[in-house]
């Protein structure tokens, strides 16, 4: 009965042991990037997933984008995320994931003036390197012009006391007829982060 | 003994599950409308009240009402899945998981565009933390 008692109490103290040693020290591996568990109020992954999310289907079921991308894929071209909170986020990764989204939806396509250096620098070697035939060599000029404007917005709220830190943040996004100046579709997403001590 | 035993169990077992998730349930659906609900372990308190689908422009678009059966609120994630005419799935690693808060006895809506004209079927995922 004794060692039966001893042998319990050990193998329990062993696991426990196991389980506390195994939190202490510090380990790498890798997590699920598509995980909704938030780690503080700060603007994270999850929201950025679900905000592309959110406009992206928003954009493609909203009737006047269907009627437009019935016939014909539009060009747009994806302005940058006005940063309105305290917060230093990479808004750049919004818009890549939304045009991305929205490429692969296979109804619009986009022009991207953030490599137009790398492509001024390109076009220009292929006509005065000497190196290609010029035939073939790309001329300045001959490229597309974007349509419509995505433009977009991100605000915060934050509020807090001794035990509560409540963040509320709204996404803001726009379609703008570049032509026209007419915005064919605009949405908001809302996300409230809470943290409770 | 058991006293002893017991409670040194629970703790142990408490820290392992501590930050794990629970699959809940898995809702299954296709283009002609049809759809099923597999509950993954036992079955939860969550009512599958409606499940609809439609074709915008080409995308599948679909449309589920949940019902808690829950008096205190809920929290779960939901997971969207695509698939095609041949049963593949679509972009298996850029579906998000979203979070999910049914307050007790709630209805509620979540919706879902398929990320291309390829999407045939759909697979909703649910899982939850704890219960509170």
């Amino acid at each position: 009965m004794i060692n039966n008692r001893a042998m319990i109490f050990g193998l329990v103290s062993c696991g426990l042991l196991a389980v506390l040693t195994s939190c202490s020290s510090p380990t790498v591996k890798y997590g699920d990037a598509t995980s909704a568990k938030p780690i503080s109020t700060d603007f994270g992954s999850n929201d950025l997933q679900q905000t592309v999310n959110t406009m992206v289907n928003s954009m493609l079921v909203f009737p006047p984008i269907v009627e437009l991308t019935k016939t014909r894929r539009p060009i747009i071209e994806v302005a940058k995320v006005n940063n309105k909170t305290m917060q230093h986020i990479d808004t750049q990764s919004i818009t890549d994931s939304i045009r991305t989204r929205l490429l692969r939806s296979g109804k619009f396509r986009f022009t991207d003036r953030s490599t137009d250096g790398q492509t001024i620098e390109e076009i220009k070697a292929q006509q005065e390197s000497g190196l290609n035939d010029q035939n073939s060599a790309t001329q300045f000029g001959q490229q597309y012009s974007a349509e419509f404007l995505l433009v977009s917005n991100l605000s915060e709220i934050k509020q807090k006391n001794e035990d509560v830190v409540d963040v509320y943040y709204k996404v803001t996004m726009s379609l703008k007829n570049l032509k026209t100046g007419i915005l064919e579709w605009s949405d908001e997403q809302e996300i409230r982060k809470v943290l409770e001590r | 003994m058991k006293k002893i035993l017991l409670p040194a169990l629970s703790a142990m077992s408490l820290l392992l599950v501590q930050g794990c998730w629970t699959s809940v349930m898995d809702v299954d659906g296709s283009a002609d409308g049809t759809s099923t609900v597999n509950f993954k372990n036992s079955p939860v308190d969550i009512k599958v009240l409606d499940t609809r689908s439609r074709f915008i422009n080409g995308l599948m678009m679909v449309n589920l009402e949940l019902e808690s059966g829950y008096s205190n609120p809920y929290r779960l994630e939901y997971k969207f899945s695509w698939y095609d005419s041949a049963g593949m799935e679509i972009d298996p690693a850029r579906s998000a998981w979203v979070p999910f808060y049914l307050n007790g006895r709630e209805t509620k809506t979540i919706q879902g565009v398929a990320p291309n004209p390829s999407a045939k079927a759909f697979k909703i995922k649910f899982r939850e933390a704890n219960r509170h």
